[in-house]
């Protein structure tokens, strides 16, 4: 049948079936004309439109046989293995497959697992029966024992086998779910599943392939570690095996694998692989989540997840699971083994310790944990000193991505390494590639060993710093033990000193320190004191040798974000480009590095009113966030923030405002409602919304800003001096006096307390304060704000500066409102004394003119009282 | 494409495929006993490694993939009917059920393959329309997953379903007349 005719019957039968079937014949014979042969067709075709035909039959068949295929597990089941007779399949997968079988004496079901045949060498084969040897010791109810290990010829060569105890049950995190089970039980269930793993371990025997899949909770709701010593019999090499062999089940397993598990080195994989195992095996069964997500991840990606990303912590997750849980899941999956638990029964004891409401061993770093209680004996710093936690445990994150970044330059060296050799082997058959490839690998392994070197001095470096940190800290404790007079902000200042003239000598090390402290300062909000520090870090690390870009980048991105909170945008857009310039290099700024400045650098040009610019930054930034590993899964947000508030700036307030709600809603869905970007997407939303008058929206959060910064969990930014500000405003707005006095009152106790007696942003705070004292009919207390404001004003700005008109007018209104009320007391009225210190001030800055129409404007109005 | 950056190709699509082809064999199960450890795996496995085992094949993109792992789904049950055909028939071959308990109650395995021909019989007709079939028959796609599949507008889906449905109503035999 032709094509053409074939479409002719489609079209009719298609029209037809729209028709009334009784108008059907009729329509149809007069659309067919003579064409007998086409009218047939599409009658009998319309006499077989029906969804309930032998299709619907056929389908039921397809379903039907699906199941039954995948209940036989489609292979060719032989009738015995060894001394096993084989009643059925229970699964197959790239491995092989596992049979329930039927043991003759004792008399018996067991689950033999047979390891495909090609898998197995002569060498596996050797070391795999000595493995059976001590598999036999494994007992433990906590563990499905392992009767028999051994060969077997299958008429496809010798395969290894495991007979093993059958264990009917759900994996562990399915148990959990139909059981309900909460905290508590998921806990002790893991606790179970730790003693009986430890108990291996006591054996010699790592599993290496930890699962909720290995672990089933049968009927009593005891758990059952399966397919112990398994992966190690079977792989010598995880590398080769896993991620190539067992394409289709690596799926299941990447997850649990420990960072050294996924390096390919086998030695380097022991008892506490397990332990990496256990810890994400907890934190899944607590929150139904990974901690760090690699699903839908492609292979090499989801490898360098794995050895680079910082999971997200557990609390990030269920609020609930703050504190201790957190700890002792954080310590089980480290990265660096040597920092977590050293066996299984620590985990166990740590968790039932939290159970039973004993103190924990785990604890954060141990630096932390020092200064913490430091922090505890002097409790009026203990606010403070957490603030500078931040920046020390920064400053160990540093050093911890130094090290890794070593690390992985010298992975890079080994398999440059690698490739060298390969090269060579290639050479014996194709001399010409072998060449080509061998110069390339040849250079590559030079280029790892180059970055290795400088990683390598990094990382000392890092440490020096780390030392140099926490000498001065518990140096400052003993001096506190003593006088219990000493300040964190005395701390640092003795650092600085000691930085500045004790440290010239090694000039690496002062520059590190110095970018420390520095960074120390800003967090703590002393961007002044913060910005030679950071300009000399810059200086000295511009004099280093050129190899040395990355450290030159770091320093420069840390005084570009100084300058920018000063307030200084232009030197900030400086900096900032030159990062870009040195750009990505194996040496030089890593791509979350760049990501971040861009993001930075389009903020600032957007607040220097160059929006156009800083969007080519923002879409650069979120097209590199898509590449980069290691940034905040929250950071594609915040640059949609960025790009919100250049809109705003640009007045597209509509624009700007559904932004901010997307990203506001995209920080919820991430569980970020409580952390520092949501406070300043708070603060930047509220901002925007008190600008369109859309007032109780804005309150809102203001407000929720304001409790997330109190919560005091996160570092301080100039953005969250403005909250009370604000939160004053919207009052104001509503005409609620006492509410925004209050506010106001707040913000200038928050100023004095930073020290900003005589600082221009302290002057609008009085200013503002004193119209709100005035509405509230307190017109001494008005005057004497405006006159605190324009004192300031004249004081920091200049005599003559425009400023200090605002706060002159309101003074003449305060003080002629004081004035015009009655006074009995007596003494002098309570204008006089503020009449005469006004007038000393406007005095003192030579406005003559002003001083003598307030003195006539404020006798008026209290001689016409 | 050669083979190696094919292969390369192919595994970065690796986890959506696994996962749809267990989907496809998971969904038939969900009414497991509970208590038993059978997974749909060996199933999925022996799909995967047909896909995998493609040489030649472009992968252009997850659409195009999704119908390749439905095709290989559609030659294993294929093969397997007629593996079991034989062995009623006493072909020699060695019953594959050997445990009677976890036989399905599905349908006969000579629908499946009376399917089969008459969905080769509708591919000379129509391709589009056969291929419309087999990615909701086998794949257990809807209408709307198989007009984004082939990147074709629902309302053509829609017709050439309608059609391919009678034809094969009457292929297949019956109907109510």
């Amino acid at each position: 049948m032709s094509g053409e005719r074939t479409a002719r019957i489609d079209e009719l039968f298609l029209a037809a079936v729209e028709l009334p079937p009784g108008e059907r014949a009729a329509w149809l014979a007069e659309a067919c004309g003579d064409d007998v042969e086409l009218l047939a067709e599409v009658k009998s075709l319309l006499v077989h439109d029906s969804a309930d035909g032998p299709l619907r039959a056929a389908e039921a068949a397809v379903h039907g046989t699906i199941e039954q295929a995948s209940r036989e597990a489609l292979v060719d089941l032989p009738e015995t293995i060894g001394s096993y007779r084989i009643v059925g399949v229970l699964g197959t997968g790239g491995m092989g497959t596992v049979y329930e079988a039927e043991q003759e004496r004792p008399r018996r079901t067991v689950a033999l697992k047979v390891l495909r045949a090609g898998l197995a060498t002569r060498r596996m084969l050797e070391r795999f029966e000595w493995e059976a040897e001590v598999l036999g010791w494994l007992e433990h109810p906590g563990i499905a024992r392992i009767f028999e290990a051994g060969t077997a010829d299958t008429g496809q060569g010798s395969q290894p086998f495991f007979a093993m105890e059958l264990v009917r049950g759900r994996p562990i995190t399915e148990h959990a779910l139909a059981a309900e089970l909460d905290t508590r039980a998921r806990l002790a269930l893991m606790i179970s599943v730790c003693r009986a793993v430890h108990h291996a371990h006591q054996k010699g025997v790592v599993h290496r392939d930890l699962k909720p899949a290995n672990v089933l909770v049968d009927g009593d709701g005891r758990p059952k570690v399966l397919d112990f010593g398994v992966a190690r019999a079977a792989d010598s090499d995880l590398r080769a095996t896993t991620l190539q062999t067992r394409a289709g089940e690596i799926i299941g397993t990447l997850p649990y694998m420990s960072p050294e598990q996924v390096s390919g080195d086998p030695a380097a994989v022991d008892t506490r692989s397990d332990v990496y195992a256990l810890g994400v095996m907890t934190y899944e069964l607590l929150t139904g989540r990974l901690p760090i997500d690699i699903a839908a991840t492609p292979l090499p990606q989801a490898v360098h997840a794995i050895a680079h990303e910082e999971p997200s912590r557990l609390g990030s997750v269920h609020r609930s699971l703050r504190g201790d849980v957190e700890t002792i899941v954080a310590k089980a999956i480290e990265k660096d083994r040597s920092r977590r638990y050293a066996s299984a029964l620590e985990l166990a004891d740590d968790l039932q310790r939290h159970l039973d409401d004993e103190p924990i061993v785990a604890r954060p770093p141990s630096t932390f944990y020092q200064l913490r209680k430091f922090a505890r004996r002097n409790r009026a710093l203990a606010g403070a000193l957490l603030v500078s936690f931040v920046a020390l445990a920064a400053a160990t994150v540093v050093s911890t991505a130094l090290y890794l970044r070593a690390d992985e330059a010298r992975r890079v060296a080994e398999s440059a390494g690698a490739a060298e050799r390969e090269a060579r082997e290639l050479a014996q058959t194709s001399l010409e590639r072998a060449r080509a490839a061998e110069t390339e690998a040849g250079e590559e392994a030079r280029r790892a060993s180059a970055q290795a070197a400088i990683a390598g001095r990094e990382a000392a470096a890092a440490n020096q710093v780390r030392r140099f940190l926490t000498d001065l800290f518990l140096e400052g404790r003993q001096v506190d033990g003593q006088s219990g007079r000493l300040t964190v902000r005395e701390l640092i200042d003795r650092g600085a000193e000691r930085a500045w003239t004790e440290l010239s000598e090694s000039p690496y090390l002062q520059a590190d320190i110095m970018g420390v402290l520095g960074l120390v300062y800003a967090s703590l909000g002393l961007y002044e004191e913060a910005d030679p520090l950071l300009a000399e870090s810059v200086r000295q690390a511009r004099n280093r040798p050129g190899s040395d870009e990355h450290f030159l980048a770091v320093a420069l991105l840390r005084l570009g974000k100084n300058r920018r909170d000063l307030g200084q945008y232009e030197s900030a857009v400086e900096l900032y480009e030159e990062v870009l310039a040195i750009g990505p290099d194996t040496a030089g700024v890593q791509p979350d590095e760049i990501a971040v400045t861009r993001r930075d650098l389009g903020m600032t040009l957007s607040r220097l009113g160059r929006p156009r610019e800083a969007r080519v930054h923002f879409e650069r930034a979120l097209e590199l966030a898509g590449e980069a590993t290691g940034l905040s899964d929250s950071f594609p947000l915040t640059v949609r923030q960025a790009f919100a508030e250049t809109w705003r700036r640009e007045g597209d307030l509509e624009r700007a405002l559904e932004e901010m709600l997307v990203v506001e809603a995209g920080m919820l869905e991430l569980g970020r409602g409580e952390g520092s970007d949501m406070a300043r997407l708070m603060v930047s939303f509220g901002d925007l919304l008190l600008g369109m008058g859309r007032l109780d929206e804005a309150e809102e959060r203001l407000l929720h800003a304001k409790s997330i910064v109190e919560a005091g969990r996160i570092e301080p930014h100039p953005d969250f001096y403005l909250i009370d500000g604000q939160l004053a405003r919207v009052a104001l707005r509503r005409g609620d006096f006492d509410a925004a006095g209050e506010r106001l009152a707040e913000v200038l106790a928050q100023q004095q307390a930073r020290g900003w007696h005589d600082h221009p942003e302290a002057s609008v705070t009085h200013f503002e304060l004193g119209r709100v004292r005035l509405r509230q009919g307190r017109p001494a207390e008005a005057a004497k704000h405006q006159l605190r404001a324009l004192e300031i004003v004249q004081e920091s700005l200049g005599r003559d500066h425009s400023n200090r008109r605002p706060p002159l007018r309101e003074l003449g209104t305060a003080l002629t409102a004081l004035a015009a009320q009655p006074w009995t007391g007596s003494g002098p009225a309570p204008w006089e004394p503020l009449l005469d210190r006004a007038l000393e001030v406007l005095e003192s800055a030579g406005h003559h003119g002003d001083a003598s129409a307030l003195l006539d404007a404020t006798l008026q109005a209290a001689e016409g009282s | 494409m050669d083979p190696a950056s094919e292969r390369a190709a192919a595994e970065a699509y690796l986890p959506e495929i696994y996962d749809q082809l267990r989907a496809l064999a998971g969904s038939y199960l969900a009414a497991e006993r509970p208590g038993h450890t059978l997974q749909p795996t060996a199933l999925v496995h022996e799909a995967w490694m047909k896909v995998l085992g493609q040489t030649g094949v472009a992968w252009k993109n997850p659409g195009h993939l999704r119908a390749v792992s439905v095709q290989a789904m559609r030659r294993v049950l294929v093969d397997y009917a007629r593996r079991k055909q034989a062995g009623k028939r006493g072909g020699g071959e060695r019953p594959l059920t050997l445990s009677t308990e976890l036989v399905g109650t599905g349908g006969t395995d000579l629908d499946v393959l009376d399917l089969e021909a008459a969905l080769e019989k509708l591919a000379q007709r129509s391709e589009r329309q056969a291929q419309i079939i087999e990615l909701h028959v086998f794949g257990g796609l809807t209408q709307r997953e198989v007009a984004e599949t082939l990147e074709l507008s629902l309302t053509t889906v829609e017709d050439d379903w309608r059609v391919a449905r009678a034809w094969l109503n009457r292929e297949l035999g019956g109907g109510p007349a």
